[in-house]
């Protein structure tokens, strides 16, 4: 039962965060770095156990409809990958969220636990309406994290989260809400289990089929985010602490990612393919919106929001290439490979460029990017840092940003055409324009205010920033660690318990 | 197929790798090179992509495997299809685009120059004389890929021959040492391009060869005029060091004498073998330009000499009295480079009749020779000899008009900004090409993005906001009412639903 623990770990270490430190920030900050580094250890052996998973059981029948819930946990490469990440990033995001949540650290563990607890619900579900329960369970954390921790805008940059993605959810609730009383309709006995519902899909009526796919593509993209159904993201990631904004750049907007890859295009390649050039535009329109917005933007993380907007978009774009109407969507082996190595990539770099602006913000008690300056001098190893991480974010050749921007423009070339990978491939140069601008105005140039004080970063923070960036360049040069595990014939195939069903009694639908 | 293409990544990332030892002071110049150089990358990707798709995904995209495809006479049919000539010229000049980048090239040259202006003689040689030449080297390595391209290869030509002759005459005008030095950086790499492209790659490479020792002296001896100056950089405020600089002005006249072609130095070997490979293979019109580059080059490097060695002091006091000679270790590289510049030329040197050196050339013959042999050539057998002093005409004429211009120790000093007047016109036609074509249209783009289509967007979902709070407070009047109606409601609802389930189901 490893993977109950992957899933029981992060909840029974946010009530032992909660319940047993004491008020005392340090030594809760302590306590919830162990736990951390326990709930990774969890999440590791996963990562080398390959393809596993629990039994798959009944959880529970709806009354009346007969439609059977059920409950399991299956892990493989691409699952795996992303639980290791969350379990890497929780540690450090504590470690760095001292100096930004100051005495509150208790309730921030816990709410990040919680967090956790759900993404890794959401990432081992078998089942569309359990994974939907995590899904919409990573919400509450989320908002908490948002409205109780941030800036003074926080509360509006909450709801605003919260109403996004309820909006967004809603429609697929709607549809789960349809495939469960399909048995109503025809008398059939319906489970919810993602291999039963495969078929079940096969059979609805094209257009049932088509709503649903709509919803659920809502659900994701609102999630991810695409154009024009960002606006939630960069008030959420920069009124919110930052390192919340680590945690859901990092991890959360993963989880839509996600479900792109194992849920709707396993469910409707047939949806994906008739309508790829849609999503492909969504992705490009992503790409570029984000790419010359982050040019603009004053604040830093604002910058850094508009930047994952843009790069989570390219892995968007990439998966859908290639789609041709009236067949089911296989996206290219490279593009899935690449979308893989992005969310990794992307989690680590983008999580730790959000932490280190976070503790930099605390410095100058400023957002704006006009009011750091000379931080190459002032504080010599955050620049260290800051500038690896930068690098890594757009994607310098030996960082694993680079092998998956590659293999997702193969991919898009591929499946779409050199024009449209040309498109694409300028935000090579949009991200180093926006990137590197926010390097020049926090290292370097004068500083803003006088005295020039020194700052210097918590020593726990960089000792947990650092592994980061050595992951990110050993990704980059041995890519193969995580394109093994995440082995494209692996992709795109539905969550799965493998082991025979334990029990399986077919009810009679309906009365 | 997951790993297919790593070969590829190997390829490029050789081109892409390296490129962060820029932020010294000016990071702004670190930021020009870096973009400038990801717009060439971003070609160099497209390039590959295409020449992929032309050679097909099972052959791995490593030179030799490359030069393999493309000597294969099986694919001779198909490589003179039309399609797939087109894909070819297309691919190649993206590629082209890649070295552009890289190499400081027409169009994307503007980040050499900058990117000297910051930092140390030291770092400034590092990219002058080793990092840009990757792109003539990529050209070298892929000759047999870019032989079959023969429209590209004109392009090639005809940019690097422009590239030499308008980086030479903003070299002319450049006041501060250090960018007169990476100007004539370009203008040489510009040479190498023109051989390159004439289909001389092993001239090229040559080139290349030649010109790391005498473009390194000089750039060290640069370093150390500008550290005995305390500094200096403005050769307008320089003059008289040769006698305070004797080892210094002895090096730095080693590479004057190289670059410029007089008769044995190093450039003067490297750069008759380009200009007559030139005359060969690419005709008067490029071989006119070249020489009329060369001339150029002899004068702009003799008014450095003038300036900096020659002509009367033009120091302050203050910086007069603290001239010194650079300590032996700053010695001792340009003694070496010095009497390389001299001798290296030699790798590869004829007259006809009296001697013939091939060492250099018969060593690339493995690398570039079929690619070369396949090119035609004009089929004349032009005298080496006559051609030799041709060059040195140029050169000499060059310090001619270098002297006649300086005549008497004038010297326009019009201003106290390096920048000013003609250098910087010169200088910034390329920055303004960019600004009005590039950088002004994303900066409008971005700008309607962020002021106009975000507050529209999120106007939008206001007036979702606000519609649905309308249509809540709307729902609430009927919900105010009193509980008995309520009630009643229940209940006509739960009659409807058993009804509509009863017909349903059985």
């Amino acid at each position: 039962m490893n993977l109950h623990l992957v899933l029981v770990a992060p909840l029974v270490a946010a009530f032992l965060t909660f319940f047993l430190s004491g008020r005392d920030p340090v030594s809760t900050l302590r306590t919830a770095v162990v736990l951390a580094l326990a709930v990774a250890a969890f999440a590791f052996p996963v990562l080398a156990a390959g393809t596993v998973s629990t039994p798959l059981h009944t959880w529970f029948q709806l009354p009346l409809t007969g439609t059977t819930i059920r409950w399991g946990l299956a892990s493989d490469g691409v699952s795996a990958w992303l639980l290791v990440l969350s379990s890497v990033l929780v540690p450090v995001v504590l470690l760095s969220a001292r100096p930004v949540v100051g005495d509150r650290m208790r309730e921030f563990a816990a709410c990040v636990f919680l967090l956790q607890a759900a993404v890794h619900g959401a990432l081992l579900s078998v089942d569309l309406v359990q994974f939907y329960g995590f899904f919409e369970a990573m919400l509450l954390p989320a908002t908490v994290l948002i409205g109780l921790f941030g800036g003074c805008e926080r509360r509006r940059a909450a709801a605003l989260f919260l109403l996004f993605s309820l909006v967004g959810t809603a429609p697929l609730f709607v549809g789960i809400w349809y495939l469960v009383t399909v048995p109503v309709l025809t008398q059939h006995h319906v489970a919810t289990d993602f291999a039963s519902l495969q078929t079940l899909v096969a059979s609805l009526p094209a257009p049932a089929r088509l709503w649903i796919f709509a919803a659920a593509s809502l659900a994701f993209l609102v999630k991810l985010p695409v154009v024009p159904l960002h606006l939630w993201q960069a008030d959420a990631y920069t009124e919110g602490p930052a390192p919340a904004s680590a945690l859901l750049t990092g991890v959360m907007a993963k989880v839509g990612l996600y479900g792109v890859i194992r849920i709707l295009i396993p469910l409707f390649p047939q949806e994906c393919a008739a309508n790829s050039s849609l999503f492909v535009g969504l992705g490009l329109a992503t790409v570029l919106a984000g790419a010359l917005i982050a040019l603009r933007q004053r604040e830093a993380r604002r910058v850094l929001a508009f930047s994952s907007l843009s790069h989570l978009g390219l892995g968007l774009a990439a998966l859908f290439a290639g789609g041709v109407a009236g067949t089911a969507l296989v996206p290219r082996p490279e593009a899935v490979s690449g979308v893989v190595l992005l969310m990794v990539a992307h989690g680590l770099s983008a999580a730790c460029l959000f932490l280190l602006v976070g503790v930099a913000e605390t410095w100058v008690r400023s957002r704006h990017v006009d009011d750091f300056g000379a931080l190459a001098t002032r504080a010599p190893l955050f620049a260290v840092l800051f500038a690896l991480a930068a690098l890594a974010s757009v994607g310098l050749p030996g960082t694993a940003g680079f092998v998956a921007e590659f293999l997702l423009l193969v991919g898009l070339w591929k499946g779409a055409g050199i024009v449209v990978a040309a498109i694409a491939g300028t935000t090579v140069i949009l991200s180093a324009g926006y990137t590197l601008r926010l390097v020049q105005k926090l290292l370097f140039g004068k500083a803003a205010q006088e005295p020039h004080e020194s700052f210097d970063l918590p020593a726990g923070m960089a000792w947990g920033v650092a592994p980061l960036l050595i992951a990110l360049v050993y990704f980059g040069f041995q890519p193969g660690a995580v394109l093994k595990a995440a082995r494209p014939d692996l992709l795109t195939r539905l969550p799965s318990a493998q082991a025979p069903l334990v029990e399986d009694a077919p009810h009679a639908p309906g009365r | 197929m997951t790993f297919l293409g790593w070969e590829g990544v190997g390829l490029c990332s050789y081109l892409l790798i390296g490129f962060w030892h820029h932020d010294d002071e000016n990071n702004s110049a670190a930021k020009k090179a870096f973009l400038v150089n990801r717009v060439g990358d971003l070609g160099f990707l497209l390039g590959l992509f295409l020449l992929w798709q032309i050679v097909g995904a099972s052959t791995p995209l490593t030179y030799e495997a490359l030069a393999a495809w493309f000597r294969d006479p099986a694919h001779a049919a198909l490589l003179s299809s039309g399609s797939v000539a087109a894909l070819l010229t297309a691919s190649t000049l993206l590629l082209f685009l890649g070295c552009t980048g890289k190499s400081a090239q027409i169009p994307l040259l503007t980040w050499l120059p900058d990117a000297m202006a910051g930092p140390t003689p030291v770092s400034a040689l590092i990219h002058a004389a080793t990092m840009v030449t990757s792109g003539v080297f990529l050209l070298a390595r892929m000759s047999d890929v870019f032989a079959h391209a023969p429209a590209t290869l004109h392009v090639i030509a005809w940019i690097g021959a422009l590239t030499a002759a308008w980086a030479a005459i903003t070299g002319f005008f450049q006041n501060d040492i250090k960018k007169i030095l990476a100007y004539s950086t370009v203008s040489q790499l510009g040479y190498m391009f023109l051989a390159a492209g004439t289909g001389a790659f092993d001239a090229g490479l040559f080139h290349v060869f030649t010109h790391a020792f005498f473009k390194a002296v000089l750039f060290l001896g640069a370093g150390s005029v500008i550290h005995a100056l305390s500094g200096e950089q403005d050769v307008r405020r320089m003059g008289g060091l040769w006698k305070k600089l004797p080892i210094t002005f002895a090096a730095m006249f080693a590479g004057w004498y190289a670059i410029v072609g007089l008769p044995f130095g190093a450039g003067f070997w490297s750069k008759d073998l380009v200009l007559e490979k030139v005359l060969v293979h690419g005709g008067p019109a490029l071989y006119a330009i070249a020489l009329v580059t060369a001339v150029i080059t002899a004068v702009y490097m003799t008014r450095l000499m003038i300036l900096v060695f020659w002509s009367k002091s033009r120091m302050s006091h203050d910086v007069e009295r603290h001239v010194h000679e650079s300590p032996l270790t700053m010695q001792l590289p340009l003694w070496i480079l010095g009497l390389g510049s001299l001798s290296v030329g030699f790798a590869w040197a004829e007259i006809p009749g009296l001697f013939r050196i091939e060492w250099f050339g018969e060593h690339l013959k493995a690398a570039v020779g079929v690619a070369q042999a396949s090119l035609p050539a004009c089929g004349c057998e032009p005298n080496a000899l006559m051609l030799e002093a041709v060059g040195v005409g140029a050169a000499v004429l060059g310090i001619a008009i270098a002297f006649f211009l300086h005549r008497g120790g004038r010297f326009h000093e019009s201003s106290r900004d390096p920048l000013s007047g003609l250098a910087r016109g010169w200088t910034l036609l390329f920055d303004g090409i960019h600004k009005a074509l590039v950088l002004w249209p994303v900066a409008l783009v971005s700008w309607i993005l962020d002021a106009m289509v975000q507050p529209v967007l999120t106007g939008l979902v206001r007036v979702f906001g606000w519609t649905v709070e309308f249509a809540g407070s709307g729902v609430r009047l009927a919900q105010r009412s009193r509980l008995r109606a309520n009630l009643g409601l229940s209940v006509l609802g739960m009659v409807v639903l058993l009804i509509l389930l009863s017909k349903v189901i059985p």
